[in-house]
């Protein structure tokens, strides 16, 4: 658990005894948690930015909860959604989950699978948004190379040499050299190899 | 007179006879019978002129005349076997049938016409009877006449009262005939001893011109005369004396009297000329009841429906139609009967089934409310039951970390999270229950349950809706049959509902696929939808009249939207509503 950020876990539902029950219960857990009594509180209120997950009822007054899973989606929110409900059919939850919803649970759900469900999401959460701020430090690292820079850096991580490089850039040898050895310092690399595990880690697991 | 006529036959028979056994062995006899039914100057008129010219003419033959005994007719012909006849035309067509008589030449006198047309009787009154205007005032009265057998001198004169619907022979209250002797009938007229005389056609004239009557004394009723006619006469106009052979003639004797007669000279008074109608003559003897007809004088059933043949084959004719009309009415009554009574029974047989499926409505209607109770008290009840294990698993972390839990305390918040999940299991196991019962899914053709639906609406209303598929297309869907039956049903109730009273009322379902989903479609040309209407619809409270949206709308969508996924309703362009529900297709 990350003790400089502490994640929340917001709950949304329409029934007040419900996210006082939950609440509590996680907060026991140990977890920060915000409650919503609706959805259109959570997506004006909530800070997104913040890590953690949402817990989510089905049927609310208003947006219902799989309108604002499509809402979410909709945002690029990355906070992982378990949802609850109480009428949940296994078409329901198949639809919820194709469309990326962390966990179905219908209640009443038990409380240490609820909790288990939330650690397991909010572990997600933080390891989603390492790998994506480590993605933006590459894109921001790789976007400070030159035009040339660039397009060598690619070659190179197809394992191209610098006179291969050379002929078919129609530029000479020596230019090759130097634009390599400006890459590697920029990137922080050291060779051919991690300059292509650079750029594979950079467009998320594609090499190229 | 009649005395001189017999004293006249008698010289000629004598006289005729004599020459006859003077030279009968050396030529072929030819006999020719008279039936003695004329006055005196026929004989010297006609009768011996013609003979003699015969004679003349066919010196070959010899010449038998013999006179015949009207009141023994067939048995005198009988026996005297005559080749020739010389009778009135009454007396000729009465042999026609039972004798065989073959008309050579008819007499024409030189005043008619026409051959059928010479001889007529005249109705005599005194000029100052004014009584007597016309034959109807003959009733009563004393009538004087020539002779019963007398062919124009009675026969066409009783005729003409038969045409007058009246009957000669009770008409009179007296009859006198004098047998040609004197006084004549007008002389009995005159004198006071008969009302009316009837004389053949030219015998007043004849006796005014001798000088015996004056004619201003007397007047002619029912006159029938033409102009340039001379002589006055109460009837229309027969044939005269007919010269007819017998079936015994030889063929070359009666083709040499033929020629011969017909070659005869035109005399004074008369020809032989053949004529070619004798009907007036039959209807005579009909109206009569003589000759041919004597049998009709008989009060038999026969002689009834001989006289009446005509007017019997009309009646039996409109009897028959008359039967047939009563057989064909009740044929048709029974059979717009039976069609009626099929078509009671029809109508029984669709009240019958909607009733059945008002009541299967009905209870799905009930089925529905329990698992929407049921849904509604499983969401209810496991709120609480959620938060009671919330509470209780808490509960048990705050006592672990505040270090006050206990075996006892642990057990107890255990058994509280027991009962809450069992309390929960047998929430999910009722509703199970009701969800079960609810529905029956399988799979089924769902142009098989549109013509189903349809056969329970009424013929009338079904007429209005046309049903569009591509042939030869299949429509399998995976649904409770009964269920989209109903759904089908009320929709289409709907859409005849919405287009009662309009004109041109149209109404269109249509089955079709699309991208693996089959889609049923309904529309009306009904009065347009309002927005806020077509929103309201399927809300509870919201239920609406209006274009026969009833209840059952409100769960035809409830069923559309969550059972069939179907896509709420939306009016198409123009005036038409469209309504489409879209199935998972299951081929």
């Amino acid at each position: 658990m990350n003790k400089k950020i502490q994640p929340i876990v917001r709950l949304i539902d329409d029934d007040p005894t419900v996210l006082d029950s939950q609440s509590f219960f996680l907060r026991l857990c140990g977890w920060q948690t915000v409650t919503y009594s609706n959805a259109k509180d959570f997506l004006e209120l909530d800070d997104l930015l913040h890590p953690g997950c949402v817990v989510l009822d089905v049927r609310m007054p208003g947006m219902t909860g799989l309108e604002l899973q499509d809402e979410i989606i909709h945002r690029k929110i990355d906070l992982p959604i378990i949802f609850l409900s109480a009428h949940g059919d296994i078409e329901m939850a198949i639809a919820c989950l194709q469309k990326g919803a962390f966990n179905f649970l219908e209640k009443p759900a038990e409380p240490e699978k609820l909790q288990k469900l939330v650690e397991e999401a909010i572990k997600k959460n933080q390891i989603d948004r390492r790998e994506a701020d480590y993605k933006n430090g590459l894109k921001k690292a790789f976007g400070g190379l030159t035009k040339s820079e660039k397009q060598i850096a690619y070659l190179v991580a197809k394992g191209l040499s610098n006179p291969e490089i050379s002929q078919l850039l129609s530029i000479s040898e020596r230019t090759v050299q130097a634009h390599r050895s400006s890459v590697y310092k920029k990137l922080n690399v050291v060779n051919a190899v991690e300059v292509s595990e650079f750029i594979r880690d950079m467009n998320g697991g594609s090499p190229l | 007179m009649r005395y001189v006529q017999c004293v006249l036959i008698a010289f000629f028979l004598l006289v005729n006879g004599f020459l006859t056994s003077a030279s009968s062995s050396e030529r072929d006899t030819v006999t020719v019978a008279l039936i003695d039914t004329f006055g005196p100057d026929f004989y010297v008129d006609t009768f011996v002129p013609t003979i003699e010219y015969l004679k003349k003419k066919l010196p070959r033959f010899n010449f038998k005349i013999v006179e015949l005994d009207r009141s023994r007719l067939q048995s005198e012909i009988d026996r005297t076997k005559p080749d020739f006849l010389v009778s009135s035309a009454g007396d000729y067509v009465s042999l026609i049938d039972s004798k065989g008589t073959q008309q050579i030449v008819t007499k024409m006198r030189k005043d008619a016409k026409e051959v059928f047309a010479s001889v007529g009787s005249a109705f005599f009154v005194k000029s100052e009877r004014k009584d007597i205007q016309s034959l109807e005032d003959l009733k009563g009265k004393r009538i004087a006449g020539t002779s019963p057998i007398d062919f124009d001198g009675w026969l066409i004169g009783m005729d003409e009262l038969t045409k007058h619907d009246l009957e000669p022979e009770k008409i009179f209250n007296k009859t006198i005939f004098t047998e040609y002797n004197y006084p004549d009938p007008v002389t009995y007229v005159k004198v006071g001893h008969a009302d009316v005389a009837v004389l053949p056609v030219c015998e007043f004239e004849k006796l005014v011109n001798e000088g015996q009557i004056n004619a201003k004394d007397f007047r002619v009723l029912n006159p029938k005369n033409q102009e340039g006619e001379a002589c006055r006469r109460s009837t229309e106009l027969f044939p005269d004396v007919v010269f007819s052979s017998m079936p015994s003639a030889p063929p070359l004797v009666v083709k040499s009297v033929t020629l011969a007669l017909l070659s005869m000279p035109a005399g004074e008074n008369f020809e032989w000329i053949p004529s070619n109608s004798f009907l007036d003559v039959y209807e005579l003897l009909k109206d009569l009841k003589i000759g041919p007809y004597e049998h009709l004088r008989e009060k038999t059933l026969k002689s009834f429906i001989l006289e009446h043949e005509k007017d019997i084959y009309l009646a039996v004719l409109f009897i028959f139609a008359v039967l047939i009309h009563i057989v064909r009415v009740n044929w048709m009554v029974k059979k717009r009967t039976d069609e009626l009574h099929a078509a009671v029974a029809e109508q029984r047989k669709i009240e019958r089934e909607e009733e059945e499926n008002r009541r299967k409505l009905d209870l799905m209607e009930k089925n529905l409310a329990l698992v929407q109770m049921c849904s509604l008290f499983a969401h209810e009840v496991k709120q609480p039951i959620t938060n009671i294990l919330y509470y209780a698993s808490g509960l048990k972390l705050l006592l672990a970390q505040l270090q006050k839990t206990s075996p006892e305390v642990g057990e107890v918040i255990g058994k509280i999270q027991d009962q809450a999940k069992r309390t929960a299991e047998i929430v999910d196991h009722v509703r199970s229950y009701a969800k079960q019962d609810a529905r029956k899914i399988q799979k089924v053709d769902l142009q098989e349950i549109v013509t189903q639906a349809l056969k329970n609406i009424v013929p009338a209303n079904r007429n209005l809706v046309k049903v569009r598929v591509l042939p030869g297309e299949t429509f399998c869907i995976e649904a409770d049959p009964f269920e989209i039956e109903l759904v089908v049903l009320n929709l289409t109730k709907n859409a005849i509902s919405a287009v009662k009273g309009e004109q041109d009322a149209q109404i269109e379902i249509s089955l079709s696929k699309d991208q693996g989903k089959v889609i049923f479609s309904i529309s009306d040309n009904g009065p347009p939808i309002d927005t806020q209407l077509l929103n309201s619809l399927g809300k509870p409270g919201k239920e609406s009249e209006e274009r026969g949206v009833r209840s059952r709308t409100f769960h035809c969508n409830q069923y559309c939207r969550k059972a069939w996924r179907a896509h709420d309703l939306y009016p198409a362009s123009g005036r038409r509503f469209n309504r489409s529900i879209y199935f998972e297709g299951n081929s």
